[in-house]
């Protein structure tokens, strides 16, 4: 009898937990949805009688340096630079570091720009793997903004660090070299940092879109197409629905945890305060944000970290199972770091927003979601076998739980389309509809199997390298 | 364990939920369908609307009444007018037009601006509650350049929100020139480094920029109005306010100082550099960093001794700049120095400096 | 057929393109219209036309590459007039140095337009 009570009561507890997770969950769902649609519509109204090509020839328009890693990238390097390099924007420079790639990517570039090698002072502010060609610029004037830097094998991290360490500008704009950039991109991202008096603006991040599907010419978006592959467009609703709602939402409390790597701006002073890009990490990119607003709420210096969710960037994602779970893998492995690496944040009143709300909020519903339901899964398997269950009961819940995500996805489409309407095309809306009844199917599972396989990793697989992303390319049309 | 309530809840919410994503297909397929219809629309209205406005600029004749074809497209437009979606067409495309056009057109557009009733719209934007509205009325007066509703904007210029203040200083500026500067005296706001693009941005379409005496601006009690026109002061050479700019590397407000300073290199003042000498151990590291940029442009054998304090200094950009000052101002002196040191910063200075570098 | 001039006219301010269309066509010329560089190519290598207007900054291609294509590319003489905005000046520069034959600045006045046509093809 003794043994019984205890699995009842083990029971009973584990029913309540579940109970208010999915409660929990439910909630924060709803509450971002709320602060989401306030934050676009302020967001709008704010940008709606913009000029901005004052900015563009303004003598005031600070300098920025756009900082691209590139490792083994031969295949696009000289189109992709030549993209970079038609930005609408005067006072910018473009800094490509080669990050002792084995291929001609090098060679291709100096071929491409007339590059030649020029002595050039480092300043090694942050530290970083030695050069190995050193530093090139072009002997042709229409090239004069573009910088190419070779050296050793670092490492994501340590080449945007030796980016830093080469940049003169006042601003960083740290990007995926792959990305194709919207030639306004510069001028919307780095409004925040200017229009700001009564804080310190020490990051700005953009939007990332899938270019899977769409049509590029000479490194500009010329047609937005919806792939027809079932893994791509999964994606597509995944990264609306973050972008759209999540971040717009964390946007709005001043909570967000996360730029995109693929693009983000940052103030050069503050980055190189805390010390650039951490190596160890495979989540660079989350770990410098927590780091920066952990120093700046440290410093108490009232600061925010901004968010423009105009489609700028568009990149492609993988349309391959394989390399979407190792993909999703890294970035399991980059969270569970991050938040290790600044446990002492979590549910600290010091740290305001960041320690009470935003990082709690990372650690429990990023962090462990994906645990929290294998584990549920795993309970659930129990107790069909352990007791005979009300399957109507059992029916009804999940549907629930489903209709629910539905209703998100739903959010997230409606945004898009009063917003950006991107994908004007007749027909794509009935493919939407059909992307968010099939995508907790189809790619739920997928990016839970990753993150399972995350953890395992980053438990009892330490040496685990990068995913490799083998790339297609954007040229092809 | 049978809970028939909660699951009658869970059965309910489920076809409640069933129901209301039903609904949303539906409305986000008429909702894409109206989406591109307008958008259709739009583009056909818009090109209407430029083709009536060409014939309308072009059927002008010498006498002052109207042809018979201009009445028609006024007419037309008045329609359009009472139309939210139209009106904005009219508005933007006038605008679009008259931006890039000079000479008699742009009067005879300002006109038709006022007789087809966009005016009233303008006003009626004005006297909105809503912030975001009022911001696009000073807009559109300030892009038809309508000076009746002056006293009107004046009201916004210390609006709590800085779209709308900068919308009406920019007002002042456009339609006032100089003379529209004014506002600056009664300024109680900051100005962003954005407004001040916007507002450099509207000073540079002025053409006589000698009439304006600034000075009285660089003693003023707002620190974004002295930094703004410490930018004004940079860009159109107002070399008479030297004395002030001297007196700005005192400012109380760390800001000034730094913008002062990057002023006084501008011009290379030589004045300057003996007050900075002078107070350089105080001074915050940018400040430092700062004076240095100008000694760099103004330094010269006398201040051999001062610069070779700095050439172990902690900071790389100091250390950096002493050494290559010294280089120039006395070579002696710098090929007398230790060139080999515990400092790897210093050694590959030294080297950049010895050997990559210049002779 | 006709012997009227042509003028190729790449400009993406469609309302500024249409005005400097109907005022040319009045003075007797025929005109097409391009709203980007790519287009402007496309119109110059079909038609030959006797005169080439250009704004500086456009989409896709700019001013400066039409410029530099007619001239380097083509190997044409047609004179070239280009439209910048302030702030331009250095691209009016650069558009000089690869051959352009006259600009004017925005705002324009259509007629003085009207008037530097008249010359540039005489």
């Amino acid at each position: 009898m003794e043994f019984n009570e205890i699995i009842r009561s083990i029971i009973l507890t584990f029913h309540y937990f579940f109970l208010f997770f999915t409660i929990a969950i439910v909630g924060g769902y709803i509450i971002l949805a709320v602060f989401s649609s306030k934050e676009t519509v302020d967001y709008l109204k704010k940008n709606s009688f913009i000029n901005f090509k004052d900015l563009i020839k303004s003598p005031l328009a600070p300098s920025i340096s756009i900082i691209a890693p590139a490792y083994n990238e031969s295949l696009n390097i000289v189109e992709n630079v030549r993209s970079l390099l038609s930005t609408h924007y005067v006072n910018y420079d473009v800094i490509i570091v080669n990050d002792g790639s084995k291929d001609d990517s090098l060679e291709k570039l100096i071929k491409a720009y007339d590059l030649e090698k020029v002595e050039y002072l480092i300043n090694y502010k942050v530290p970083t793997k030695p050069l190995r060609d050193g530093v090139f610029k072009s002997k042709n004037p229409a090239f004069d903004k573009l910088i190419v830097v070779d050296k050793q094998n670092g490492g994501k991290a340590d080449a945007l660090n030796c980016g830093i360490n080469i940049s003169e500008s006042k601003y960083l704009a740290c990007i995926d070299v792959d990305c194709l950039l919207l030639e306004d991109s510069l001028q919307r991202m780095i409004k925040p940092f200017l229009e700001h008096t009564d804080r310190k603006v020490i990051a700005s991040g953009g939007v990332i879109r899938i270019a899977n599907s769409c049509k590029i010419e000479d490194g500009k978006l010329i047609d937005i197409n919806f792939p027809d592959k079932w893994i791509e467009r999964v994606q597509i609703l995944e990264y609306l629905r973050a972008f759209l709602l999540g971040r717009m939402a964390w946007a709005r409390l001043n909570g967000l945890l996360v730029i995109s790597g693929a693009f983000g701006i940052f103030d050069k002073e503050i980055a190189i305060k805390v010390g650039g890009y951490d190596t160890k990490t495979v989540g660079e990119d989350m770990e410098i944000i927590v780091r920066m607003r952990a120093y700046m709420e440290e410093q108490n210096i009232k600061y925010k970290v901004a968010y423009i969710p105009d489609p700028l960037c568009w990149t492609e994602a993988p349309d391959d199972r394989k390399i979407l779970i190792s993909q999703r893998n890294r970035w399991t492995r980059g969270t569970i770091e991050t938040l290790k690496i600044h446990k002492k944040i979590n549910f600290n009143y010091k740290y305001r927003v960041l320690g009470l709300l935003s990082f709690p909020y990372w650690f429990i519903f990023e962090r462990m979601a994906p645990i929290v339901e294998v584990v549920g899964m795993l309970y659930f398997l129990f107790l069909v076998f352990y007791q005979p269950l009300n399957w109507s009961f059992v029916l009804g819940l999940f549907l629930l739980a489903y209709l629910f995500s539905l209703l998100f996805s739903f959010v997230a489409i409606f945004t898009e389309e009063f917003t950006y309407h991107q994908y004007k095309k007749k027909g794509i809306g009935l493919k939407l509809v059909l992307t968010i009844i099939l995508e907790p199917f189809l790619l739920h599972p997928i990016v839970l199997y990753a993150a399972m396989r995350g953890n395992y990793d980053y438990y009892f697989n330490k040496k685990k390298k990068w995913g490799v992303m083998i790339r297609k390319g954007l040229s092809k049309t | 364990m049978r809970f028939p309530l909660v699951e009658s809840i869970i059965w309910t919410i489920v076809i409640i939920l069933v129901v209301i994503i039903i609904i949303l297909v539906i409305y986000l397929k008429i909702l894409r369908n109206n989406i591109r219809l307008t958008d259709k629309k739009n583009k056909k209205y818009t090109t209407l609307v430029e083709e009536n406005l060409i014939k309308f600029l072009y059927s002008e004749k010498e006498s002052i009444l109207l042809t018979d074809t201009q009445k028609k497209i006024i007419k037309k437009f008045k329609k359009g007018v009472s139309s939210r979606r139209k009106r904005k067409i009219i508005s933007d495309t006038f605008f679009n037009l008259s931006q890039e056009i000079s000479g008699s057109m742009i009067v005879t557009m300002h006109k038709l601006y006022e007789e087809i009733g966009l005016l009233r719209y303008t006003i009626k934007k004005l006297r909105s509650k809503k912030w975001n509205i009022i911001a696009i009325g000073i807009r559109d007066a300030r892009r038809f350049e309508i000076d009746k509703v002056k006293n009107l904007i004046s009201n916004f210029i210390n609006h709590p929100r800085e779209e709308v203040r900068r919308e009406a200083h920019l007002y002042f500026l456009e339609l006032f020139g100089y003379e529209g500067m004014e506002f600056l005296d009664d300024l109680k706001v900051p100005l962003s480094e954005w407004d001040q693009i916007q507002l450099l941005g509207e000073i540079e379409k002025i053409e006589n920029h000698l009439i304006l005496d600034v000075s009285k601006w660089l003693v003023s009690d707002n620190d974004y109005v002295i930094i703004f026109i410490l930018n004004i002061v940079k860009m159109f050479n107002r070399m008479e306010t030297k004395e002030i700019l001297l007196t700005l590397l005192h400012h109380k407000s760390k800001d000034v100082r730094l913008k002062a300073i990057e002023t006084v290199t501008h011009f290379e003042v030589l004045e300057a550099k003996y007050i900075l000498k002078s107070k350089f151990t105080n001074m915050s590291l940018k400040e430092k960093i700062a004076s240095f940029l100008l000694l760099e442009k103004v330094a010269s054998d006398e201040d051999n001794i001062f610069i070779i304090n700095y050439t172990n200094h902690e900071n790389f950009e100091i250390k950096h700049k002493a050494l290559s000052i010294l280089k120039r101002i006395d070579k002696n002196m710098y090929d007398a120095l230790e060139k080999k040191s515990e400092d790897e910063d210093y050694n590959r200075i030294i080297n950049f400096l010895d050997y990559s570098y210049g002779i | 057929m006709s012997n009227k001039k042509k003028i190729v006219l790449a400009e993406d301010n469609s309302v500024l393109s249409l005005l400097l269309k109907f005022r040319l066509e009045k003075d007797g010329y025929q005109l097409f219209i391009a709203v980007n560089g790519k287009e402007a190519i496309d119109f110059i290598e079909t038609e030959d036309p006797d005169l080439i207007l250009t704004d500086v900054m456009m989409d896709y291609v700019s001013g400066l590459e039409v410029i530099s294509h007619v001239r380097n590319q083509l190997e044409s003489k047609t004179p070239i007039l280009v439209f910048s905005s302030s702030g331009q000046e250095e691209m009016v520069l650069k558009a000089f140095n690869l051959g352009a034959n006259d600009f004017m600045s925005k705002p324009l006045s259509p007629n003085e337009l009207s008037i530097r046509v008249k010359r540039m093809l005489m």
